[in-house]
């Protein structure tokens, strides 16, 4: 277990910004709502293509949902500094931008790691998605290194969220683009090339077929799409190393820090 | 002496619908070492852009700006470290975190070691005398201990230069003397504070030197003493005198801002400017619409010479 | 109706990022899905999905709107004038839960349009009389189950808070996906007590031309009756609480 330091940065953050607080909150929105949006997918799918499919789908959205809890609650953490006002407090110090936004970024990880295993476990209790026994080292594995290329992108928008007070719309749009383009309801093939090659360059995608193929719903090489995975997820971060920077400095120069809602 | 901000043609222009706005239009000033240096002006007048610029959160359109010796456009970096800002009112804290709690969060974005910490909270929260509530949640603060955190947290990196943007504002009396009471201290440690305020009297009794700003523009820099002084042509006088007729004294125009107050009719305390500085004569002028009990010239407060100079000011 | 114009030129606040997502983008989100699943497997009849995700874009912006409407009010401290105003709170709330679902046409509208000239669906509306006609039925069941959600979250913050929590579930309950004829018995008794289940019954039956189109409509009709007679009476007694209190946390 992560030892909790009481006065730890991270812990602090958690305590200060981050929306879910009570454990009953916990319950509904990291067990009850993901629950739901599977079964929505799930039925959506399964009454468009039939029950076969259910699996298929809901697995997709277990990854997906993680995703989304990963980067929904990263922006908001951004956007609660700016309504209590310190956002420029935490910027005026003499901690880097990036490391601060880097190390705020630990709360949504241990958040997308807590809904990715009860999206794996609420798949094998409900949905019947058991596991093939012997797979558990590589399913680990492949958990890290989807919750390292999603928060890698994630800090595109935690970047983006420097310089825009409401980045809303723009979040909501890539989810839908996710929903759609990372394969999280049909396979990436069925998109027509160039779309696919898109599908190609975000994370998730891969991270989805190589957990189809852990579960023996598709049959990819797992360790290659693992490996893609963990390299588009440094290409963005290398991306948002530099993003923070300019994003700072135009924030600056516009006095987008502080700009409170 | 050294100086510590050096400003020079400093603008700061917004792009608004309607076109550029400048918030800042060409301003210069120096700040030395140790000095309570005041901003004054109304609300709009840059002072609050000015500071952004200095604390390195804000670049400036045109000119150059200098804190510590250091450019405030490409070495923020090095400024960051040495210096810390409060601004006034409720904003800028975490109200689900405890006051402690607080201080240890900036404490790490402040590089302090966490064995050194506690120790230092604990200083700092005795000094602006919040040790008592140090454990309740901020949310529960009053205003006035929102801004004494406020000040807490802005000494944890124990800066030579503090940057203060009305940190009285709507505080009662007491919480304000208590924040006046810390900003003096703070002065007597040596550290160099930028005030801005709109408490006359406040800045009269805190700062070295002061600066009136208004419409982006300094309208004039000095020490206290010479700020008054360049209102010495007014002259102002005080008197309480019984008065049959107000409306006639009302309507009698060689009288510039006359302040009138009653006291007990028919007894009234006035308060005003004229063209004269010649006591005789104007008391007996004033004679002329009731008994005077006493009349003396005044002494030129900060305030007047603030309400004169900010006079044109919409 | 002066009021309901009026309402949706000054109060719908297309500015608000989450009502733009709604309104325009989660349709063209959900057709495309169908779309590409569609090529899985062939033989898919896309009318109803093409409904489906006209109703799921409907209903999410009745949702958030609905829920919203008022409590921003509260937060913006103009209920108080409301209640002084010679307009009556029922009417205020009313409008702008009609208000709300008449804008949550416009994502069914794009839907259709999103459907028929981006993905090349076919829409096969048979007869587009008695489809307007259910359409205005289903705008007044959402109205109505609208007007509901305003005064629960206008009753209890605490609620607000689960909105998002009974987004899908709805749409699951009411039909849209999965006919509620095969639903087990307690949840088709709940579906049934729906005013929406039956708007969107009425609109599903009328695209087939369904012998039980004209009988869905009048239950309809009358379970949102039903309902906006309930509503009228508790707001009736919210505005009594109000005035003597002063404020809504009382309730
Ligand atoms: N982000 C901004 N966008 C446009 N105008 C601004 C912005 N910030 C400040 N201003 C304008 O700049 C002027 C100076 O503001 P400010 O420095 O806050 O004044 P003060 O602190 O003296 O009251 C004001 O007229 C204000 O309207
Ligand atoms: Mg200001």
């Amino acid at each position: 277990m992560i030892l909790i330091n009481k006065y730890g940065f991270t812990n602090l953050s958690y305590k200060a910004i981050y929306s879910f607080q009570t454990i009953r909150l916990f319950i509904f929105f990291r067990i009850v709502d993901p629950f739901m949006h599977y079964v929505f997918f799930a039925t959506l799918a399964s009454s468009l293509v039939g029950s076969d499919y259910l699996k298929y789908v809901v697995i997709g959205n277990i990854a997906y949902y993680t995703c989304q809890t990963i980067m929904i609650n990263y922006m908001n953490m951004f956007r609660m500094e700016r309504r209590y006002g310190t956002l420029e407090l935490n910027i005026a110090s003499p901690t880097p931008t990036l490391l601060i936004i880097l190390r705020k970024g630990i709360v949504p990880l241990l958040d997308g790691l807590f809904v990715f295993i009860v999206g794996l476990i609420i798949g094998a209790i409900l949905f019947d998605i058991t596991m093939p026994s012997g797979n558990l080292d590589i399913l680990l594995l492949l958990i890290i290194i989807t919750l390292f290329s999603v928060i890698c992108f994630s800090l595109l928008f935690a970047s983006v969220s420097l310089l825009f007070s409401n980045a809303n719309l723009f979040l909501n749009l890539s989810m839908a683009f996710f929903q759609v383009f990372c394969g999280v309801n049909f396979s990436v093939t069925l998109l027509p090339e160039p779309l696919e090659i898109l599908a190609r360059m975000l994370p998730l995608t891969h991270s989805i077929e190589a957990l189809r193929s852990i579960y023996n719903l598709e049959n990819y090489e797992v360790y290659h799409l693992l490996g893609k995975e963990i390299l588009i997820g440094v290409c963005y971060l290398i991306v948002s190393v530099f993003l923070v920077s300019v994003m700072e400095k135009l924030a600056r120069k516009n006095g987008a820090l502080l700009k409170n809602i | 002496m050294e100086k510590i901000i050096e400003v020079k043609g400093l603008s700061r222009a917004y792009k608004l619908k309607t076109g550029l706005k400048y918030a800042l239009d060409d301003i210069s000033f120096d700040v030395k070492k140790g000095e309570v240096f005041g901003l004054l002006g109304p609300n709009g007048a840059g002072k609050t852009t000015t500071i952004k610029i200095l604390t390195t959160l804000l670049l400036p359109t045109a000119g150059e700006a200098r804190v510590l010796g250091y450019d405030v456009v490409s070495e923020s970096h090095m400024i960051r470290n040495r210096i810390n800002f409060v601004y006034g009112g409720e904003r800028g804290v975490y109200g689900r975190l405890t006051a402690k709690e607080y201080m240890h969060y900036f404490c790490t974005l402040y590089k302090i070691k966490n064995k050194d910490q506690a120790a230092l909270i604990k200083d700092l929260l005795n000094l602006v005398k919040l040790q008592d509530a140090e454990n309740q949640k901020i949310h529960t603060y009053s205003k006035g201990m929102i801004q004494r955190l406020h000040i807490a947290r802005c000494l944890i990196n124990d800066p030579e230069l503090l940057f203060l943007d009305e940190p009285t504002i709507g505080l009662d009396p007491i919480g304000a003397k208590l924040l006046r009471d810390i900003v003096r201290d703070l002065s007597s440690k040596g550290i160099t504070i930028i005030l801005t305020t709109h408490y006359m009297q406040e800045a009269d009794e805190l700062c070295d030197r002061i600066a009136f700003i208004k419409g982006g523009k300094i309208s004039l820099i000095g020490d206290p003493d010479f700020i008054k002084q360049s209102c010495n042509h007014l002259n102002l006088y005080e008197a309480t005198m019984s008065i049959y007729d107000i409306e006639k004294l009302k309507e009698n125009n060689s009288f510039n801002k006359l302040e009138i107050e009653v006291i007990k009719e028919p007894y009234y305390s006035l308060n005003f400017e004229v063209n004269e500085n010649d006591l005789e004569k104007v008391s007996a002028y004033l004679s002329t619409f009731g008994d005077i009990l006493k009349i003396s010239k005044r002494n030129i407060s900060l305030e007047d010479a603030y309400i004169y100079h900010m006079k044109d000011v919409g | 109706m002066f009021l309901l114009i009026r309402e949706i030129k000054y109060f719908t606040n297309f500015n608000n990022k989450m009502y733009q997502f709604l309104l325009f983008f989660q349709p063209l989100m959900i057709l495309s899905i169908v779309y590409f699943l569609k090529q899985v497997r062939g033989d898919i009849n896309s009318d109803k999905f093409v409904l489906a995700s006209a109703l799921i874009s409907m209903w999410s912006y009745v949702l958030y709107s609905s829920g919203s409407a008022l409590i921003s009010q509260k937060w913006n401290d103009t209920l108080k004038l409301l209640i002084a105003a010679p307009v009556s709170l029922f009417a205020v709330i009313l409008t702008k839960a009609l208000s709300n679902s008449v804008i949550a046409l416009i994502s069914m509208i794009l839907s259709f349009i999103y459907a028929r000239f981006i993905f090349q669906f076919n829409i096969g509306i048979a007869n587009y009389g008695y489809f307007l006609l259910s359409i205005v039925v289903l705008i007044f069941s959402l109205s109505v189950v609208g007007l509901i959600l305003a005064i629960v979250f206008v009753a209890s913050q605490n609620v607000f808070d689960f909105q998002n929590l009974i987004l899908t579930p709805m749409i699951l309950l009411c039909g849209v996906f999965i006919p509620v004829e095969q639903f087990p018995v307690v949840l088709k008794l709940i579906a049934y007590l729906i005013p929406m289940t039956w708007g969107i019954k009425s609109v599903q039956d009328t695209l087939v031309l369904s012998p039980f189109m004209f009988s869905s409509m009048a239950v309809s009709i009358v379970v949102s009756l039903i309902y906006l007679f309930l509503a009228y009476f508790i707001v009736k007694k919210i505005e009594v609480v109000l005035r003597k209190t002063g404020s809504l946390g009382a309730i």
